[in-house]
């Protein structure tokens, strides 16, 4: 337990300390915004509804500017197919209502395709690795043929999960994003990280956790804070 | 329990220590639709802004000089002041008397802070390249144009594929560009526009001009080239060419010099029928471009003995056979057929214009390479375009200095020297005679040079561009000697064409 409260600690005095210290100032005509801490919650409900097959559906609500602004709503639909113990592939599609910090919003409509592989390390320590390919249309272009908007990202994410404890399964996550672009070349965009706890409670899940996403190829990037809850309830 | 105690008193921490950071930058990078974010707007255009040399440029009439008021808009939380003197947003602000070229002083004021700039005004239209990733040759990149002209009281916007351009000004630092104007982001929704007054196309130019210590030699010689057309022949064009004009470009947040904006030729500038067919010599291809020799057999792809086909679209058809006939008939046929038949196959009036205009501008890298050969079904005669007229005026192709003494030529004007059709020789003689009085004069040319200098000179886009390419320009110098070599050069040909026969 000491461990436990060690690594929270030691979050703690990270994140706050960043955001206290980080105080970098330009001046200029256009505002941007390269800090914030943000909120992101979510509610899984999920269901097997055939031998190795989980349809879940995720209703997740997300605010921004230090907690205080409603960003985004997402609902999405996947269907995920275990292969074995150690390979998965699945499917998802979500509508996104998009609110942007200038409080514009916009529709989005996001498709992915994920394959997932596990394997345990030791007794205790978990690895996942997910590839995720995903293409998201901007602003209903979906259904915009002359306009036709989109981006492709592939998604590579790490993460180790620590069973140490009853119920809880700490772990910690890092995922790079690389973007693709009609006409473009491809690059990194982002890298998003997380450290958090999946504490299982019945049938069901609490995952709370603290992350960091930075955007990359930019001058001045987004560093954005996350405090994540996600409750996934299994029917 | 001891969790989620720490991560409330994380949540409530950093609700009370904010982490929300606004910051402003000038150097603004493109949005999702390729849109930077404007420092000052006059009268509906933007001023364009290099980051790196703290300088905003403003395209304006020069008839607005004088007491120049305009419609200003800013971001709503600071304050701007130009020479000293306060501009209110959303309002008319008076500038007063203003001069193209002079760096003027702007603040910009944002929560107490004030940033300085150069504000400088230019008679030259800007075009802006706005894009979030790397230009090639081959594919076209996405991008958004964007274009302010001195006298539109708006600035022109669109989406375009952009690719760099040109078969040896790819390797220099200041590359030419090319673009093709899209609806959209999607690279098969192409439409046309008319840009800076010129007819409307799909596909523009950006030459560099960077060989050339001029800057002009392409704008003015195309301008000769039109105006022979135009005054003599009347009609139908016997002078298919291009049009230019002198811009500034940035790239983004930063001022890449001056551009030669230019017309590309295509159908659409052409007005080509179907059944046209244009070949672009691309190539010396061992003599083939001048008419030295050829390979007979018949290409089954776009490039054949050095010519691209670039009408019809040749992914679609191939059309060699018009250029067969022609080299058949120049290459392999004895002199008695040459002579009666080649004015079937050629419009010898626009060959012999073509021959007096590549002469006097001494056009060493058009005399096979860099021509178009463009033959209109209803005529069924091959007429020349010229292409790329860098290399000219007393400079070669890599800007060294040339001597103001030959004649340049190729085979296919050899035999017409040799068997003189239609009485070749007195015709180039009589046109030569006629256009020393008219477009071939020495001062009719100065000036046409001595006016583009003064245009480029007064913008004061020539700092930037020696700055920006590590250049050494001197519109000054290279006035004078163009205005020498000239004066020579007009006296040697008058004595070719004198003695003549």
């Amino acid at each position: 337990m000491k461990t436990f409260s060690y690594i929270y600690s030691n979050k703690f005095i990270i994140l706050i300390t960043t955001c206290i210290i980080i105080n970098s100032h330009a001046y200029g005509q256009e505002q941007k915004i390269v800090r914030d801490l943000g909120l992101w919650t979510e509610i899984i409900l999920s269901k097997e509804v055939l031998k190795d097959v989980d349809l879940s559906l995720s209703n997740h609500l997300r605010f921004n500017r230090d907690i205080s602004s409603f960003d985004d709503y997402i609902l999405e639909l996947e269907l995920e197919y275990k292969i074995n113990k150690r390979f998965a592939i699945g499917t998802s599609g979500r509508y996104i209502s998009n609110r942007h910090y200038d409080e514009t919003v916009e529709d989005d409509y996001r498709y992915d395709l994920f394959f997932k592989y596990d394997t345990k390390i030791t007794e205790k320590i978990k690895l996942f690795y997910r590839l995720q390919y995903q293409k998201k249309f901007y602003d209903s272009s979906v259904f915009n043929k002359y306009l036709n908007y989109f981006e492709t990202v592939y998604r590579n994410r790490v993460k180790i999960e620590w069973k140490e404890f009853n119920n809880h399964g700490l772990y910690a996550s890092a995922e790079i994003f690389r973007m693709l672009k009609k006409s473009r070349d491809p690059y990194f965009n982002k890298y998003r990280i997380f450290a958090g706890d999946a504490i299982s409670i019945g049938n069901n899940e609490l995952n709370v956790a603290v992350g960091y996403e930075h955007g990359l190829k930019e001058n001045n990037p987004l560093n954005l804070f996350i405090l994540k809850t996600e409750w996934q309830l299994k029917l | 329990m001891k969790l989620n105690i720490k991560i409330f008193v994380l949540a409530i921490f950093t609700l009370t220590v904010s982490c929300y950071r606004e910051t402003v930058v000038f150097d603004s990078e493109p949005d999702a639709g390729l849109k930077l974010s404007s420092v000052i707007r006059i009268n509906g255009k933007d001023a364009f802004l290099d980051s790196k040399l703290n300088m905003m440029r403003f395209s304006v009439s020069s008839d607005s000089l004088n007491n120049f008021s305009a419609f200003t808009t800013y971001n709503e939380k600071s304050e701007v002041w130009f020479e000293e003197k306060e501009l209110f947003n959303n309002q008319v602000n008076a500038f007063g008397k203003i001069e193209v070229g002079i760096p003027y002083t702007l603040k910009v004021k944002y929560e107490g802070v004030i940033s300085e700039f150069d504000f400088v005004f230019t008679n030259l239209p800007i075009v802006q390249i706005i894009t979030d990733t790397k230009i090639w040759d081959e594919p076209k990149s996405l991008g958004r144009i964007v274009i302010a002209e001195p006298d539109k009281t708006a600035y022109w916007s669109s989406y375009a594929g952009i690719e760099y351009r040109g078969q040896s000004s790819r390797y220099l630092d200041k590359k030419s560009i090319g673009f093709r104007l899209w609806q959209n982001t999607s690279d098969r929704d192409v439409y046309s526009e008319s840009l800076l007054g010129f007819k409307r196309n799909s596909d523009w130019i950006l030459n560099s001009a960077a060989v050339d210590l001029s800057g002009i030699r392409n704008l003015v010689s195309f301008i000769i080239w039109s105006n022979m057309d135009t005054i003599e022949s009347g009609g139908e064009a016997k002078h298919p060419g291009v049009n230019l004009k002198i811009a500034e470009l940035f790239i983004n947040n930063r001022c890449q010099g001056f551009y030669i904006f230019s017309e590309y030729v295509n159908q659409q500038l052409l007005s080509a029928a179907p059944e046209d067919v244009l070949y672009k010599a691309i190539d010396w291809a061992d003599g083939a471009t001048k008419f030295e020799n050829y390979d007979p057999d018949i290409s089954s792809n776009c490039i054949w003995n050095g010519w691209e086909q670039i009408i019809p679209d040749c992914d679609n058809l191939l059309r060699w056979e018009n250029l067969n006939n022609l080299y058949e008939i120049v290459v392999n046929s004895d002199d008695t057929t040459f002579k009666q038949k080649i004015s079937r196959y050629i419009d010898i009036e626009n060959f012999i214009d073509y021959f007096l205009f590549v002469n006097l501008t001494f056009a060493g890298d058009n005399t096979g390479k860099n021509i178009f050969l463009y033959r209109k079904n209803n005529s069924g005669l091959f007429q020349i375009i010229p292409w790329d007229l860098d290399a000219t005026w007393g400079r070669s192709f890599d800007g060294s200095t040339q001597n103001h003494e030959g004649i340049l030529t190729n085979s296919l004007y050899h035999r017409l020297f040799e068997t003189n059709p239609d009485n070749f020789i007195t015709q180039l003689k009589l046109r030569w005679t006629d256009l020393r009085k008219t477009h071939f004069t020495e001062s009719d040319i100065r000036e046409q040079f001595a006016y583009h200098f003064q245009e480029l000179q007064k913008s004061g886009v020539i700092n930037v561009e020696n700055r920006n390419w590590g250049n050494n320009m001197n519109l000054q110098s290279e006035q004078v000697y163009i205005g020498t070599w000239l004066a020579k050069r007009l006296t040697y040909l008058d004595s070719y064409f004198n003695t003549l026969e």
